[in-house]
């Protein structure tokens, strides 16, 4: 046996375990997942093709509502953690690599909630914004509410209180990954823009930003990827509805339920829809993730 | 070798475990005395008793099923949403194997057939009524009584807002939307009375009967009697309110009489019907049956808990039952020394099925979901009651047939 | 000079104690309310408790199998980490040392996986894990971990293994050493902050995940960590005393590490986040 060939199979053997375990558990069902999107479905058996069939009965009442519906509080869970969470998390980050005494300390600090679990931090911001709870306790000393709050069970404020703890957990992340960006900026730049005699928003805005590209591109692309991903803290928070009134609902807790069950707590599935609903959650993600990816890598500035 | 087996104390023979699954957290310690009472008659059998909360009880329950790891016998919910299960195919058919389901009466084993091919899949352990609670004691101390109309019971309110007590508790929060739908189902029937139920099941009355719509005013224009926030509250905290002394009154279920008096001894209470505009002598409630206990196909110990179900569907367990949990038991012949209880018992005999529950709950979207998901919004007056009750029709209406008699 | 710097420098130093105290005070919270009854919670939410009583934390451990928990969060974390390692390690390095035409779709391959969307092929894989008895098993939930690891660990340890010298194994072939002792011996002990960051991620995500034993775990006995504190908030909506001890003690084991591990974590991210 040559060389090549001992290589070859030496590399065959070292990539199988792996490949193995992937392709089983995760190409494998994702696959089956797409193909099966197209048949009908009674309860956990396929009873025929039917092409669009299910895609179809998505986009009508009386699934319509569910599926726009959470469609679009995914993209306001974006949007909130773009600017809640990567852009103050941009400033954090620069104002921390200005200090370099406490800075290393401190971003340990901010990055602490990122370990927890969302289960334990859903849970433990539910108690603190529950009637009775510190944030009432905060606002009422502070004057800013009076009365119990409620601001759990209000359509209009639930999502975006839950995207601000999501971005409270999550902050220590971009903090990170920018302040590594920065110090990765030779440090003569700043010195020649400093001397230039520009202010430290105009350095951070004109000189790091573009710098920062990669940074920054790698910080959209994992919000984006997550944000699609929202269950955790809407399940512990709200429920698997997406309470009050499917205000915090998300694609995957309504995927969830149509997958397995509890609507308003009966076990009724529909597998086809759910399915169907996951194959254009599938195609969201890696086309966005693409598209992101082409456009920062187009914008990066190459030394 | 016979001597060695002798020396062995009887303790370590392993006894059958029977695994039941049950969403009643809040009877777990009744629950456990009163199968102690089984396995003392019945030592070659343990009861093995796991509880999940309710929000995620069905759903745990029919994920644990379709992978083939269910339990031995498990609490179902009733009419619409026993069927996914039997269609499946989880569970047994128990005509034959438990004859004592038959002689019950249809208002608790109606909660157990399949429509499909309209056997017996569970044996059925309570009628619940829905009516409102009230702590005797506050009432005396704001000099009021039950009331006979509605108005009396505004005014009473008002009494115990101005004595400061909150005149009711009620949960709003996520997860507790059906103590607000149950709340509507209290007050319905004095609002579109007792043949509302069956006009709609003929098709002759909707949702969107001004009848009904009328009942869901009615709740709205009881909040300002609820406690500070209670959008924020949910279920349990509310029965806290009521069972420590807080709040006068609590719009619940039959349900609620054991685990009050388990969590209160001291609490002195009683229960009325929601009065109507008009004073009746017989007032109205809501009843159903609540659920029952079914056998899992995929179990491997079919004997063991047939014997705990046919044990189940005795009047012994139905006496014990009430004695425990102090739920009216699924046979309304048995008495009680509980004065609340027998009480309920008797209201029972005025009651017209829970409208939602009973009637609507056969497929997605049910009236329960859209209501229970919908209702905080018209608490919180983002949505009319008008506006509920047309989305509530719409949503049925993707599957409700009317029947043709 | 020197005390214009100061106060320039103050707007910036009371936003980020100000984040600080955002981050903190919770916690704090958290902390304190272990010790304290629910009426005392009520009364005062930041106040340090009048007694420090274990009560809470006594309830909290009885009313659930916490110890059960924690044991199983712990051997499922390990087994996914140590096998993610050795598999990943050994799929990265052919892939990344070796000519093979092959080799950049093998590793596309991989590296999808980074961003497929895994929670939307339950159902299959739940029909999977169905037909190799899988269910309500700790061995079910490990072998999912890893599946879903191994992109992740793939890119970390081949974007590692790139920068070693090309010479390196050439050295050890010619001494006669074989492949599998190359990459134990040889490339990883060059690669160690690749492994622990691959080590740290994975146990971080595979600890606190919470979807997968939602869907595949039904007894009480086979419960992780987080799947447990969920079912028992969900339970004892009024207790906020034990409730918050349940947070505590699910808590501790992380905070834990995170105090012994935050310098190597702050320095993994940062290089993770720098190669793209």
């Amino acid at each position: 046996m040559d060389k090549r060939t001992r290589l070859h199979l030496a590399a065959i053997g070292f990539i199988l375990p792996a490949l193995v375990i992937y392709a089983l558990f995760v190409l494998y069902p994702l696959v089956i997942s797409l193909w099966g999107s197209f048949f009908q479905w009674r309860g956990v058996r396929t009873t025929g093709f039917i092409g669009l069939g299910n895609f179809a009965r998505l986009f009508v009442f009386p699934n319509w509502p569910r599926f726009s519906g959470a469609f679009w509080h995914n993209v306001a869970w974006f949007v909130g953690i773009m600017i809640f969470q990567n852009a103050v998390g941009l400033i954090f980050a620069y104002l921390l690599f200005r200090r370099r005494r406490f800075g290393l300390f401190l971003q340990s600090v901010f990055f602490f909630p990122a370990v927890l679990s969302p289960v334990i931090v859903g849970a433990l911001w539910k108690l603190l914004l529950a009637p009775n709870g510190l944030a009432e306790w905060l606002l009422n000393s502070a004057g800013l509410h009076s009365g119990r709050l409620t601001v759990l069970s209000d359509g209009g404020w639930a999502l975006w209180v839950l995207t601000a703890i999501d971005a409270w957990n999550w902050m220590g992340l971009p903090v990170l990954i920018f302040a590594a960006g920065l110090r990765q900026i030779p440090a003569e730049i700043f010195e020649a823009a400093r001397i230039d005699g520009a202010g430290a928003a105009r350095i951070l805005g004109s000189v790091a930003l573009p710098l920062l590209v990669p940074a920054i591109s790698a910080v959209t692309t994992l919000t984006f990827i997550n944000s699609l991903n929202q269950f955790d803290i809407v399940y512990v928070m709200e429920g698997v509805a997406g309470a009050p009134n499917f205000a915090t609902d998300t694609l995957v807790t309504y995927f969830y339920r149509l997958a397995f069950g509890s609507v308003g707590s009966t076990g009724i599935t529909d597998t086809g829809l759910a399915l169907a609903l996951g194959t254009i959650l599938f195609l969201i993600v890696t086309l966005g993730t693409i598209f992101l990816l082409r456009m920062f890598d187009r914008a990066t500035v190459r030394p | 070798m016979a001597a060695g087996g002798a020396l062995l104390p009887r303790a370590a023979y392993a006894a059958d475990t029977v695994e039941l699954w049950s969403w009643r957290t809040d009877d777990k310690d009744a629950m456990r005395k009163m199968f102690d009472v089984f396995e003392k008659a019945n030592p070659d059998i343990h009861v093995d008793l796991q509880f999940t909360a309710d929000i995620d009880y069905q759903n745990r329950l029919s994920t644990a099923l379709r992978g083939g790891k269910g339990p031995d016998i498990a609490q179902l919910k009733a009419y619409g949403e026993l069927q996914p299960l039997v269609e499946a195919g989880y569970l047994d058919p128990l005509n034959d194997s438990v004859p004592g389901i038959a002689t019950m009466p249809q208002s608790a084993s109606g909660g157990a057939v399949a429509k499909s091919d309209g056997k017996f899949y569970g044996v059925p352990y309570s009628i619940p009524i829905l009516c409102v609670f009230y702590n005797t004691e506050l009432f005396d101390k704001a000099g009021i009584k039950e009331p006979t109309t509605y108005a009396e019971h505004i005014d009473n309110c008002k009494k115990l807002k101005a004595a400061g007590i909150i005149p009711i508790a009620t949960g709003g929060a996520s997860g507790t939307g059906w103590e607000l739908e149950l709340a509507v189902g209290v007050l319905g029937p004095s609002v579109y009375g007792a043949d509302f139920y069956d006009k709609m099941m003929k098709g002759q009355a909707k949702f969107t009967d001004p009848k009904f719509v009328a009942a869901l005013q009615r709740f709205k224009d009881m909040l300002p009697y609820y406690e500070d926030g209670f959008a924020g509250t949910d279920y349990t905290a509310a029965t806290q309110l009521f069972v420590s002394g807080k709040a006068a009154m609590f719009l619940g279920g039959s349900f609620e009489n054991g685990s009050f008096r388990a969590q209160n001894p001291n609490l002195k209470f009683s229960v009325f019907a929601f009065p109507g505009d008009k004073p009746d002598p017989n007032p109205v409630v809501s009843a159903f049956c609540d659920g029952s206990y079914g056998l899992v196909d995929s179990s491997g110990k079919k004997d063991q808990a047939l014997k705990v179900l046919n044990w189940m569907a005795s009047p012994d367990f139905a006496q014990l039952f009430a004695d425990s949990v102090g739920w009216p038991a699924a046979r309304p012949e048995i008495k009680s020394n509980d004065p609340v209880l027998s009480k309920m018992i008797a209201m029972q005999k005025n009651s017209t099925p829970y409208l939602t529950l009973v009637g609507y709950r056969w497929q997605a979207p049910t009236a329960s979901d859209i209501i229970q998901s919908e209702i905080i919004d018209m608490a919180t007056g983002k949505m009319t009651p008008e506006k509920l009750a047309a989305d509530i029709d719409a949503g049925v209406s993707t599957w409700f047939q009317p029947q043709s008699s | 000079m020197k005390t214009l710097g100061f106060f320039k420098a103050l707007p910036g130093w009371v936003v980020l104690l100000l984040w600080a105290v955002v981050v903190v005070l919770p916690i704090y919270a958290l902390f304190v309310s272990c010790f304290k009854t629910t009426a005392q919670i009520y009364d005062n939410p930041l106040a340090l408790p009048p007694q420090w009583t274990g009560a809470n934390f006594v309830n909290a451990w009885n009313s659930l199998s916490l110890g059960q928990n924690l044991l199983n969060s712990l051997i499922v974390t390990v087994c996914a980490v140590i096998v993610t390692i050795i598999v990943s390690a050994m799929a990265a390095y052919p892939l990344s040392r070796y000519d093979l035409r092959w080799g950049p779709w093998m590793l596309l391959l991989f590296l999808a996986g980074i961003m497929l969307p895994i929670r939307l092929a339950s159902i299959e894989l739940f029909d999977l894990m169905k037909r190799l008895d899988l269910l309500d098993s700790l061995a079910g939930l490990v072998f999912v971990y890893i599946a879903i690891r191994i992109p992740f660990a793939v890119f970390i340890f081949a974007n590692f293994m790139r920068t070693l010298p090309r010479e390196l194994e050439e050295a050890a072939r010619i001494d006669g050493a074989g492949e599998l002792r190359i990459l134990f011996s040889v490339i990883l002990p060059m690669i160690l902050p690749a492994v622990s960051i691959v080590a740290i991620f994975t146990a971080i995500a595979v600890w606190n995940d919470f979807f997968f034993p939602l869907i595949f775990i039904f007894s009480d006995n086979n419960k992780t960590i987080p799947l447990a504190i969920a079912g028992f908030v969900g339970q004892y909506r009024t207790d906020w005393g034990t409730i918050f001890a349940s947070l505590g003690i699910s808590l501790a084991p992380v905070l834990a590490m995170y105090l012994v591990l935050a310098r190597q974590i702050r320095e993994g991210i940062g290089t993770t986040g720098a190669v793209k």
